[in-house]
């Protein structure tokens, strides 16, 4: 059963970088759309209503992403010089530590941010109605802006606990001193 | 529960948990987010206030500011890709001649204008991370020396004007940014004045620290050489030139330059026959892999300020200065050690959150002026870049450097630049109209 | 008898005028409720951004606000309008004569409640002066002035006035006058201009201002207000009301003594005449009737104000 869930998560972290490599085109988006508005302005003087807020839309949907994309891809950032001169025994234990505060720190936001996905999609009175920017544009983006966040939490989740299930796979490894997978 | 124990014993509860996390090897990214909504439920009880710690995580990702930092990355991924950034720094080592050190100057030079360009932090060090560095490297320089380089010269991004700091500061004081501005160059040209002698003396004392070419080298030199090299240097100066004129010829606002950037190096890469589908499209891996981490270190940073104002930890740090009674400028010295503790753990425009609402009235109250606290607090914030453990400059770099230089290489490699910068602070502190004057 | 200790939200930052009033008002009111209340001031984003405060403060995270009302459109467009009802005051002191003394507060207060918040003061933050780098004496020297405007009916103004709105982040608004990426900026009072060296680099500022003059609201968790017994609710009215006056006159002598300064450093102030500013308000009610178009609370406030302005011969 872990050695399955082991599996499934080098699959799953395979997908999410395979998609990420198809999200990381939106900056080439965001360049093309900032030049144009540049151009529209200076040269006919005619800004776009658009350009601004999509820019800030696309830029944080990859940024969350990007933070998806990073665990995924085990990116992110460590200070490992002290547990990296542990045995691989007591190293096992720590990592698994850290494995357990990410599942912690995954589900916690994951509860913020449906909470606030809640209030972005609902009214007080419970009726459907997505929150919108207020802006000439007035688009539903801070609602999906939210929507998504939720999401990539949710993916955090998911992550986070075939990391873990993964970590646990590695135990008997780990005891007889072969070094595990690390998380940055 | 937690609230039971009072703020100061939270205050520390936070920094032992944020350490012992970070000892045991928790992702920054998620490190401080787990500290902010683990607090939040045990100080207000209840899983209610995850909302608030949660929603600053999308509200930061929509801040208008960060649209330049992919900008930049991707921009120095292309330069890197390309050849123009081993070109220029061919160039450069032949004219920087026998001169020992010389690269690392030019580099350093090369740090000042880029900062002309760029307001935020970030994008001139990955850009010096991908270019200088590993040419550098490859160029025989010392190591520690090339880091220190590329990440002090790099934070100067936010030094000199554009700068989002000075923006940030001079809204939150309500100061005029002019002046702001006006006054942050000296001190800009201080710290790269300071850098550049560190870099000339060291090379100078420890020989080999920065090889220089030797006489039979350069005597070597052909007049086809000669003109390989004025075409290496005006294709990176021609874009230079497009952003700078972009920027100051009121044609695309600061960050708006950054897309220019962009689309200025994918003209000259078409020029020379460089972009291909593979190159952009490493560019862009390469983008999303260095801000994907990156922004979520200063997410965490966000949501821990949220819920620590929320407790009430503003007024634990006012309280913590308006009770002590102690000459005006002991506060000064006092407010830069604290904004040095801060700049260790958090982002810079967290410690700009919690700390400006509470400092700027008090240094108004004691009669300083704001713009040179203004400056003083920017200078301070390129500290925090650069010291340990949370150095947003160190991590941009270990992003796209090369894989053999470990975060503890980078740490190592910055405290002699720490140094300059604390003794730079000194010399506004002492004599202030070294700003002053820019303005008044 | 039991003491409530709070948590307000501002939309300003900490060294701005209007900030230092609130704050003031803030803190001054646990020696006026004999210590019954404490309220904190946030100062802008601190806690909660100013679009989610509503929000923020229904589920009790903080448990008021400061803030115009024109910061949740996001929510319902008729949120726009009632925080900034462009160009329908003839000077800040109608703001309050509307709320106070023509059943305004009233009308606002209902539409609140609906949100799950109490209306309990208005008060104000001064007309906006419209720093420009061109001289613009009438509505048609707007005619091709890249103008930065933030929010949906602003820009719409501009748009009707001949102008051209530019979108920029509040970030870049400064270097954006400088550099002339934009003419002109719809921005804060004369007084913060002057502070922040705008009328040095856009020397022709629309001042007094022509558009634009929030209604702060001051706004609590509404359970938290039913839980309060009527003497305590009275209190904080009556003081809230207070607040106002000081909202209305201080940033008022801070723009003369700013005025006073930004001619004696070379800007040139451009006054509007009675005129043109007539012209601003027959184009801005058709932006008023655009939102009460789309939005029945827009709807209810408009037909509130409608009234009360011709009852005064407006
Ligand atoms: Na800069
Ligand atoms: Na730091």
């Amino acid at each position: 059963m872990l050695s399955g869930l082991s599996k499934l998560s080098d699959k799953i972290d395979r997908i999410i970088i395979a998609f990420g490599h198809l999200v990381t085109w939106l900056f080439m988006v965001i360049v093309l759309i900032g030049f144009y508005e540049v151009v529209m302005r200076y040269a006919f003087d005619a800004p776009t209503f658009w350009v601004h807020e999509s820019t800030t839309f696309i830029v944080s949907i990859s940024l969350l992403y990007g933070g998806v994309y990073c665990y995924s891809a085990r990116r992110h950032i460590c200070m490992t010089f002290l547990v990296d001169n542990l045995r691989p025994q007591s190293r096992w234990f720590v990592d698994l530590f850290v494995h357990i505060c990410i599942i912690g720190f995954t589900l916690m936001m994951t509860y913020g941010a449906y909470l606030n996905a809640l209030d972005a999609f609902f009214t007080y009175s419970g009726d459907f109605k997505l929150q919108t920017s207020g802006s000439a544009w007035d688009t539903p983006f801070p609602a999906f802006n939210k929507g998504f966040f939720f999401l990539s939490s949710v993916m955090l989740v998911i992550l986070s606990v075939l990391h873990t299930a993964k970590h646990l796979t590695q135990f008997s490894d780990a005891m007889s001193g072969k070094q595990g997978e690390s998380e940055c | 529960m937690l609230s039971a124990m009072g703020i100061g014993f939270a205050t520390l509860f936070i920094l032992v948990s944020m350490i012992v996390l970070l000892l045991a090897g928790m992702p920054l990214g998620f490190l401080t987010g787990f500290v902010a909504l683990g607090v939040s439920y045990l100080w207000f009880d209840t899983g209610a206030v995850m909302q608030m710690v949660a929603g600053r995580v999308s509200d930061f990702t929509e801040g208008y500011t960060f649209v330049a930092v992919p900008m930049f990355v991707l921009m120095a991924s292309l330069l890197d890709k390309t050849g123009i950034a081993k070109d220029l720094y061919n160039a450069m080592r032949i004219i920087a001649g026998r001169l020992k050190g010389g690269v690392a100057v030019q580099s350093m030079a090369v740090a000042v204008v880029l900062a002309t360009m760029c307001g935020i932090i970030g994008g001139e060090i990955v850009l010096l991370g991908m270019i200088a560095l590993p040419q550098m490297l490859r160029l025989g320089y010392n190591k520690n020396l090339a880091i220190g380089t590329v990440v002090a010269g790099g934070a100067l991004g936010t030094m000199m004007p554009p700068s989002i700091v000075l923006i940030i500061y001079g809204l939150t004081a309500n100061t005029s940014i002019g002046d702001l501005f006006l006054g942050a160059v000296p001190a800009a040209l201080i710290l790269a004045g300071m850098y550049m002698t560190y870099i000339l003396a060291i090379c100078h004392i420890k020989p080999g620290y920065g090889p220089a070419m030797d006489a039979e080298e350069l005597g070597q030199l052909t007049r086809a050489d000669l003109i390989k090299i004025a075409r290496d240097i005006s294709m990176p100066l021609m874009i230079a030139v497009w952003i700078l004129g972009s920027i100051y010829g009121g044609i695309a606002s600061v960050t708006e330059s950054a897309c220019m950037g962009v689309v200025a190096v994918m003209i000259v890469a078409t020029l020379r026959r460089e972009l291909t589908f593979t190159v952009v499209f490493d560019a862009l891996i390469q983008t999303i892999r260095t801000v994907g981490m990156i922004i979520w270190v200063g997410i965490g940073a966000t949501m821990l300020i949220g819920v620590y104002n929320l407790m009430g930890g503003d007024k634990f740090v006012s309280n913590m200065i308006l009770s002590l009674d102690i000459s005006p400028l002991t506060v000064i010295l006092f407010m830069m050690a604290i904004l040095i503790v801060l700049g260790m753990f958090l982002d810079w425009i967290g410690v700009a959150m919690l700390t400006m609402p509470i400092f700027v009235p008090i240094i108004t109250q004691l009669g300083y002026d704001p713009v040179w606290f203004g400056v003083l607090f920017c200078v301070n914030m390129q500290v925090s870049f650069l010291s340990p453990p949370f150095g947003p400059a160190a991590f941009y770099l270990k992003s796209v450097a090369p894989p053999d230089i470990s975060l503890t290489d980078i740490f190592k490699s910055v405290w002699p630049f720490i140094i300059m910068q604390i003794m730079t602070m000194g010399i506004l502190i002492a004599f202030p109209e070294v700003i002053t004057f820019m303005y008044s | 008898a039991e003491t409530y200790s709070f948590k307000f939200t501002s939309a300003n930052f900490a060294g701005e005028q209007v900030f230092d009033i609130q704050k003031e008002w803030s803190d001054k009111i646990a020696d006026a409720s004999r210590g019954r209340f404490q309220i904190d001031l946030l100062p802008l984003d601190s806690v909660v951004k100013p679009a989610d405060s509503v929000q923020a403060v229904r589920n009790n995270i903080i448990q008021g606000g400061m803030l115009t009302s024109a910061h949740f459109a996001g929510m319902d467009k008729g949120f726009g309008l009632i925080g900034d009802t462009l160009g329908a005051w003839d000077s800040d002191e109608d703001i309050l004569k509307f709320y106070y003394a023509g059943g305004g507060f009233e009308i606002v207060d209902e539409i609140f409640q609906e949100q799950g918040v109490k209306l309990i003061g208005v008060s104000l933050t001064g007309a906006e002066s419209i720093p420009s780098k061109v001289k613009i004496e009438k509505v048609e020297d707007f005619k091709g002035v890249k103008v930065r405007a933030p929010s949906g009916p602003v820009q719409n103004l501009f748009e009707a006035m001949g102008a051209t709105p530019v979108n920029l982040p509040g970030s870049e608004i400064y270097s954006g006058l400088d550099k002339g990426i934009i003419d002109a900026a719809d921005f804060s009072t004369f007084s913060n201009n002057q502070q922040q060296g705008v009328n040095d680099i856009a020397k022709y500022p629309i001042y007094p201002g022509i558009h634009s003059s929030p209604t702060v609201h001051i706004f609590m968790n509404l359970k938290i207000w039913n839980s309060l017994d009527e003497q305590d609710q009275t209190f904080l009215l009556t003081y809230f009301r207070g607040m106002a006056l000081d909202t209305l006159i201080r940033p008022h002598l801070d723009d003369e003594i700013a005025y006073k300064k930004a001619v004696a450093e070379g800007a040139t102030p451009v006054a509007w005449s009675a005129e043109e500013k007539a012209k601003v308000r027959e184009l801005a009610k058709t932006v008023w009737e655009k939102t009460a178009a789309e939005s029945e609370i827009g709807r209810r406030y408009l037909d509130a104000l409608l009234a009360h302005l011709e009852a005064r011969g407006k």
